[in-house]
């Protein structure tokens, strides 16, 4: 019996531990009456560690979209499960990846960029924006955002939902929206969440009105300006690719507002709200070259664009926050959109940007643009 | 001498002891694979009995028959044969033995038995109560709302 002492009072590394945690699970057995089975396996209570490690094999095996939703279901299935969850797809090596809706206001990956089809349908005047699954352009994606075009008066409208059937503004799905100028040259963009802390909405003439159940109170209501996108007035070149601008406010991931590996963002994390509050992403397009031989404007799409299109375009950063010193690398592509067919767009983004943004910003080279090509 | 030594033990036999007293005869290098019996054994060399206090006696039979038997086939045909209770415990017994292989292999087939199915099927299957508010409820359908699309029919 001493043995049997001298063995339970060892501390097998991490073995120890489960000793006690199993006697737990053995006392709540014959202490609790009720939702238990004759064994009384309890997967709630399971040591986090066994539950992270089994999540971690969901999350690695499901990589890829349709299979991922399986992360999102154990997501959903309690707290802790969801807590665990969360952390384990917020993890950096995860970053980027498209795992939750949330994640579409996340900024993209931060090398290879996430190719995304845009299907257009002219009749309803709507967008739709898919994650691709495959290299053809034709094969049906994951459905991530959905967009209508408004006329509203002077200005013209873009509702961008996460429903595809449900393009209000009023709707639960609604995560912002394009609003443009009369001449379709200058657009702001909307968020229907703050990008940080401390944000007022905008106040706009278009009131949005609420479904009954408002889902997080603590967030205020109304549309946030997140950023501006223009397009060059061309008077003199009738010819010549149009020119673009956008800035973006940085969206502050949220990697940052729990601890993060990354020492870069460790030093922002104090004045993260008041740099938040003045951190902007600058992109401008990739002029084209001129081909003197194919007597055409041309920018390298890679495969990914095979249409020719005044809509095609490429975006560079010249500020941008994700690097060091906010200087963006304008060699680096970071949102890339062009024509494949009829009514079929690629859109291919990565870091900084996100799902949404870059969804938005495609959304303005549609539609005729006054005084522009 | 030293060669003595490790013939014998080579051929030594162990006994290890399940929580509801059923006896187990395993050869060292079996038992060996249980990374906390071999730290066991490293202190005290000449320990003929083991208690393993939290692990069952039919599920250390499974334990054993394992590691006897593990390569890639068998790993691929093993999980199917037990439910969820059994998944369980097995993995508790995986983890509390210290053995890395068995535990991966039962991480990856619950993992598996996740696959394409509702969070409330989970919360079925692993006998799971939903402990969410229905306004949490709510939130969650739509912050997660892609779990709620096209599964399978439970």
């Amino acid at each position: 019996m001493s043995l049997m002492k001298v063995f339970r009072s060892r501390k097998f590394s991490k073995s120890f531990k489960e000793v006690q945690s199993v006697d737990a699970i053995a006392d709540d057995r014959r202490g609790i009456s009720g939702r238990e089975s004759a064994d009384g396996t309890d997967w709630s209570t399971m040591l986090p560690d066994l539950l992270a490690e089994i999540i971690k094999r969901v999350d690695v095996a499901e990589e890829q979209w349709p299979h991922r939703q399986n992360v999102v279901a154990c997501a959903c299935v309690c707290k802790r499960w969801r807590d665990i969850t969360r952390e384990i797809v917020r993890s950096p090596s995860r970053n980027g990846k498209i795992t939750f809706p949330s994640c579409l206001k996340q900024p993209g990956p931060r090398d290879l960029p996430h190719q995304c089809l845009i299907k257009r349908n002219k009749k309803t005047n709507t967008f739709y924006l898919y994650l691709a699954l495959s290299s053809s352009f034709t094969d049906k994606g994951k459905f991530l955002l959905a967009a209508r075009r408004y006329r509203c008066g002077t200005h013209t409208e873009y509702v961008i939902s996460l429903d595809a059937d449900d393009l209000s503004q009023g709707s639960n799905a609604y995560v912002g929206k394009l609003s443009s100028d009369f001449l379709g040259i200058n657009f702001t963009i909307y968020d229907s969440q703050p990008p940080h802390n401390g944000a007022k909405p905008s106040s706009c003439k278009a009131s949005r009105r609420f479904a009954s159940k408002q889902i997080s109170p603590q967030v205020p209501a109304g549309n946030f300006e997140a950023g501006n996108v223009s397009y060059k007035f061309n008077l003199l070149k009738s010819r010549g690719p149009r020119r673009m601008t956008c800035s973006l406010k940085s969206t502050v991931s949220s990697s940052m507002d729990e601890s993060s590996d990354n020492k870069y963002f460790d030093g922002l994390k104090m004045h993260r709200k008041e740099q938040a509050a003045s951190a902007y992403t600058i992109l401008k397009n990739k002029a084209p070259r001129w081909h003197e031989h194919l007597q055409c404007w041309c920018l390298n799409f890679h495969g990914r664009v095979t249409v020719a299109s005044v809509k095609n375009f490429q975006l560079v950063a010249t500020v941008d926050q994700s690097q060091p010193g906010g200087k963006g690398n304008e060699e680096t592509v970071l949102l890339q959109f062009g024509k494949v067919g009829d009514d079929t767009f690629t859109m291919d983004y990565r870091q900084p940007l996100s799902a949404y943004q870059a969804f938005a910003i495609c959304l303005t080279s549609f539609g005729t643009k006054l005084a522009c090509e | 001498m030293a060669e003595e030594k490790s013939q014998a033990s080579s051929s030594k036999m162990l006994t290890l002891k399940a929580s509801d007293g059923v006896l187990f005869e395993v050869e060292l290098n079996i038992a060996k694979e249980m990374k906390t019996v071999q730290a066991y054994i490293d202190d005290c060399e000449d320990i003929e009995t083991i208690p393993i206090p939290n692990v069952l006696g039919k599920h250390l039979a499974i334990v054993i028959e394992y590691i006897k038997k593990t390569n890639e086939e068998y790993d691929a045909e093993f999980e199917k044969q037990w439910n969820m209770d059994d998944l369980q415990l097995l993995l508790l017994a995986a983890n509390y033995l210290n053995i890395s292989g068995l535990q991966e292999c039962l991480c990856k087939a619950i993992a598996k038995r996740i696959e394409n199915k509702s969070p409330e099927y989970v919360r079925k299957v692993f006998n799971i109560e939903n402990d969410h508010s229905p306004e949490e409820e709510a939130k969650l359908r739509k912050e997660y709302k892609w779990a709620f699309e096209g599964v399978d029919k439970d």
